[in-house]
């Protein structure tokens, strides 16, 4: 197992993952489900492959083409949805995670239904890399300003227009922000696993996403880190049942959702778990501290 | 021209049929309840068990079907919804139900095999002649038993006591519960009443095709939802002639472009009524304000 | 924090879940480090094409547990074999090649089966250089461009299609038409094929190019069934997977067009999947394969009685213990890829490249009869593909249920 989890195509695809997770995490903190990510991760994965394998462009480009492609997109659909009521952003990303699916069958050059080989290989440690830059930025989000604001939202959405704040600004942003991450995930599964086929980006990409971030908890970032290690941990894991792996999958989300609706890790395990890190750090210190007290 | 519209009409009945599944929960209880193409593909292998499997009579398939789908309905209610409509999400049942239809899929396609199971009837090859084209016989049947089945759920709905209910809940549950409605009952009784839909719909798709495999849920899993939203959440005529219109425009667009774009066409339409019509062919306004 | 019951058994559910992983892991790692040979299977075991995948592992195993194994191993050490589930994905295949390459350590890997899993597989074995013989991966062309590390024990599209034109000119054809499923490229491909053979023969295709074309998972026939109609054929090719086929040739008899007047060729799909699921509506559809099931040497009847036999003992569906193109296919590569080990001298103990190495060496020389009185061999270019095993092509047909051996494409 351990010789698994140090795969560098494993190692990958657990920072794919997360990446996944996370960024299906940001909308939702605003209290908006996506249900188009799939079509963000397909559109980064074909333009940046086709930026770096057809035409040869460099690398940190396409990440940002990726990223940017993706966050306008999401961010455009969703405002189209916005525009009448928010359970229809959600649907209008559905209806641009179809679309896209027929777009990159139609595209010729990207090999069609074939699907084609993205030639440059990412290795782990730029994929971590990214995913801790994304990890340390929803980090600071939440805690800022603006990652108040979307729990504001979250939690009503009446009251939040009632005071005053622009909401349909702030879930466009929630959007953009979480498509761009999206887009960025895209682009490392692109580089990684280096067949790309418009059947990859079905619903299922979503459905993945999605679990892992309620799975785990979608009070918090962590949650969503914790659901996609857990979930990615027990897929491989549970190889050996190869038919019944699906079984176990649902039946998890069943069982975990199902009586525990918040996820598995919430808020006040988090603040929780904080409170207890600093009670170990202060009990060190003050322990320090009387020794080095000067008596006088 | 006019025999696949017939085509159309006549496949645009079940998707009419699969959209009141879908937005009797939706309109009730504001859920979107994906683990109904698993309870349609449920209802197609129940019928595959009776006739096939251990060569029952056709009669025996309509009360295993609704026991089927009324089992069903209960275990979606218990084990994915229960607790998340407790808390108030909306979110969490579309995982669970997911979650559910990953469950009964393997189970079935591990224990009866992926590939198609026939489902075949005597009658099955004789056809109905109009003029110079034919129908399937099987096809026609299909046709009238969804208006008989939507006939009945209108009934239940309109006349009798319990259907009353159900709707008081679907519009206010506090206010029902304070007038004395079981709420918990009736919840679980909207969510048997559309499995027992979803299963039938399932039983009358795999005779019109003549086979039923574990897989024939994805296929209309999200055209379902698709047609709920170009009829009007909320609006349960509205999801019936958006089934039929959905079943024409996509059997059009499979003639005469090709089947490619078929599906994307339902996303099309749905993608324009949002942008110009968000209320969708027969939606209330009231309705889009309970969304909230 | 107040424990709750439900909190604690949703912590202890956990807890077990987590711990039976980690026990059960490491048994399975235990498991595959006390025996010598390794080899990977990567195959669809599940998924839409699990037949294809289930077939050449009976194929396989039979090869290897039964006749190896029993006399003796290669070169005197028994074969292990690991078994790798694609569920018909190709960046799941990628990544179980690159696993069995890497992590497991397998001197080479039979599979994939699926073209479009071929597709991808390819180019990962090539870059991490370890030979592969593909069960299937009828793309034309594609072993020549993964060439030297990849090989195919199934013929290429154009091949399979051949048939095509047996029937064209049995039925004396004038006009036809072709039905695809445009979602995977196997099928675009031998598509491709038959256009051309239509047109090679002067026959008519009676529609616009890709007019017919559906995709997996659709539903209801009918109105492409009521099209049909309307033109008139003489002869019907779909290419759809086995499951879709079924549904057409139901929906066609349903709509009056009965496979026993107008020829109905399937190619590759004709199999036992259909036949089950179809029933009374596959009766005359016509397929083709690279595998004569009525062949009347009577080693060759005696071999598929036993493998028959064998795959009974391990699955009772009928789709994977009978004998098809498959299961020959399965066997074939397990034949050739255990020949060149033994000609190679290679012992668990040879260092892993070097062994890969000499197994890519090696195939392309043998010359080897494996259960047809036909002698196969690695093509080397031309108008067989470098790297993909010559073979005879058959025309099947459905008769009572079974499929039979009714014609050969001979040059």
């Amino acid at each position: 197992m351990i010789e698994i989890l140090t795969t560098p195509l494993f190692l990958d695809l657990l920072g794919i993952n997360i990446l996944l997770g996370v960024s299906w995490y940001i909308p939702a903190s605003c209290g908006q489900f996506s249900f188009g990510h799939c079509g963000l991760i397909g559109i980064a994965a074909y333009l940046s492959g086709a930026l770096t394998t057809l035409f040869g462009l460099p690398f940190p480009i396409a990440i940002f083409v990726g990223i940017g492609v993706s966050g306008v997109t999401g961010a455009l659909f969703s405002a189209i949805g916005l525009k009448s009521k928010d359970i229809y952003a959600a649907i209008m990303t559905l209806a641009l995670a179809q679309i896209a699916v027929v777009a990159f069958k139609a595209i010729p050059a990207t090999g069609g239904i074939m699907g084609f080989l993205v030639t440059p290989k990412v290795t782990p440690s730029i994929v971590w890399t990214g995913v801790a830059l994304c990890l340390l930025f929803t980090w600071r989000l939440e805690r800022s300003r603006l990652g108040r604001t979307f729990e504001a939202i979250k939690t009503s959405n009446i009251v939040s227009s009632t005071l005053g704040l622009n909401t349909t600004y702030y879930k466009i942003l929630a959007f953009g922000i979480g498509g761009g991450m999206a887009g960025l995930a895209g682009v490392f599964y692109a580089h990684c696993i280096s067949w790309i086929e418009p059947q990859t980006f079905t619903i299922w990409l979503t459905v993945m996403s999605f679990t892992f971030a309620l799975v785990g908890g979608w009070e918090t970032m962590w949650g969503a880190v914790a659901g996609a290690m857990f979930l990615t941990l027990l897929l491989e894991a549970f190889r050996f049942a190869n038919i019944w792996r699906n079984l176990i999958y649902g039946l998890l989300i069943m069982i975990v959702l199902g009586f525990r609706p918040s996820g598995l890790i919430t808020r006040e395990n988090v603040r929780g778990a904080g409170k207890l890190f600093s009670r170990i750090m202060t009990f060190r210190r003050k322990k320090s501290g009387r020794n080095s007290i000067p008596t006088r | 021209m006019l025999i696949q519209i017939i085509n159309g009409i006549m496949l645009g009945s079940l998707y009419g049929l699969i959209a009141l599944g879908y937005s009797l929960v939706l309109g009730i209880l504001r859920i979107f309840n994906m683990v109904h193409a698993e309870v349609f593909m449920g209802g197609a292998v129940l019928g595959w068990i009776v006739m096939t499997k251990c060569q029952l009579p056709f009669v025996l398939v309509l009360p295993v079907v609704l026991v089927g789908g009324a089992i069903l309905g209960l275990m979606t209610e218990f084990f994915c919804v229960r607790r998340s409509i407790a808390v108030g999400s909306h979110f969490v049942p579309i995982a669970t139900t997911i979650g559910f239809g990953l469950v009964l899929t393997t189970i079935v396609s591990n224990w009866a095999g992926a590939h198609p199971l026939p489902i075949s009837v005597p009658f099955q090859y004789t056809q109905v002649h109009f003029g110079s084209a034919s129908i399937p016989v099987t096809n026609v049947i299909v046709f009238f038993t969804s208006f008989l089945i939507m006939g009945i759920l209108a009934y239940f709905l309109k006349r009798t006591e319990l259907g009353l209910s159900t709707r008081a809940v679907g519009e206010n549950p506090e206010v029902s519960q304070l007038l004395g409605i079981n709420t918990t009952r009736v919840i679980q009784l909207t969510f048997m009443i559309s499995s027992m839909i979803g299963t039938l719909s399932g039983i009358l798709f795999g005779l019109m095709t003549g086979a039923a495999h574990p897989y024939m849920g994805e296929h209309v899993a999200l055209k379902g939802i698709c047609l709920v939203i170009i009829g009007g959440m909320g609006s349960m005529p509205g999801a019936v002639i958006a089934g039929i219109l959905g079943g024409i425009a996509e059997v059009l667009t499979s003639v005469y472009w090709s089947v490619k774009y078929a599906d994307a066409t339902l996303w099309l339409i749905m993608f324009l009524i949002l942008l110009f019509r968000p209320l969708g062919l027969m939606g209330k306004a009231e309705e889009l304000q309970r969304l909230q | 924090m107040k424990l709750d019951w439900r909190k604690l058994l949703l912590i202890a559910i956990l807890g077990v879940l987590i711990s039976s992983m980690c026990v059960v892991s490491a048994i399975a790692q235990q498991k595959t480090e006390a025996v010598p040979f390794k080899i990977g299977i990567v195959t669809s075991i599940s998924g839409p094409g699990y037949g294809y995948g289930q077939r050449a592992v009976v194929g396989i195993r039979y090869r290897i547990e039964e006749e190896i194994n029993k006399a003796g191993g290669i070169n005197g050490h028994p074969v292990q074999l690991i078994t790798y589930d694609t569920a018909m994905r190709p960046d799941q295949t990628a990544m179980l090649i690159e696993r069995a390459a890497t992590v497991d350590k397998v001197f080479a890997v039979l599979g994939p089966n699926a073209s479009s899993d071929v597709a991808a597989g390819f180019p990962t074995a090539s870059r991490l250089n370890i030979p592969a013989i593909a069960l299937g991966g009828t793309l034309r062309g594609i072993c020549e461009k993964s060439a030297p590390w990849c090989f195919a024990s199934m013929m290429s599209d154009d091949f399979s299609m051949e048939p095509l034109a047996l029937l064209m000119e049995q039925y004396k054809t004038k006009n036809i038409v072709v039905m695809t499923d445009s979602k995977y490229n196997y099928a675009v491909s031998q598509g491709e094929w038959g256009y051309k053979i239509a047109q090679r023969r002067g026959v008519k295709v009676t529609h616009d190019k890709g007019k017919l074309d559906v995709e997996t998972g659709w539903p209801d026939f009918t109105p492409q069934v009521s099209q049909i109609k309307a033109m008139r054929p003489d002869i019907i090719c779909a290419i759809l997977y086995p499951r879709d086929l079924a549904l057409l040739a139901i929906s066609l008899k349903r709509g009056g067009i009965d496979a026993k007047q107008v020829p109905c060729f399937g190619s590759l799909m004709v199999l036992t999947e259909m036949i089950v699921a179809g029933g009374e509506a596959a009766e005359g559809w016509y397929g083709s394969s690279d595998f004569d099931i009525e062949n009347p040497d009577p080693v060759q009847k005696a071999w598929q009685k036993k493998l028959t036999d064998y795959g009974k003992s391990i699955s009772n569906d009928p789709a994977i213990y009978t004998v098809s193109t498959n299961t020959a296919c399965g066997y074939d590569a397990a034949a050739f890829l255990s020949e060149a080990m033994r000609v190679a001298k290679i012992t668990p103990s040879t260092p892993l490249e070097e062994a890969r190495a000499k197994i890519r060496d090696e195939l392309p020389k043998i010359k080897m009869k494996t259960y047809s009185s036909n002698e196969f061999h690695f093509g080397v270019g031309g108008r067989y593909e470098k790297n993909r095993l010559v073979k005879p092509i058959y025309l099947l047909q459905v008769k009572g249920g079974k499929l039979v051996s009714v014609g050969q494409v001979t040059e």
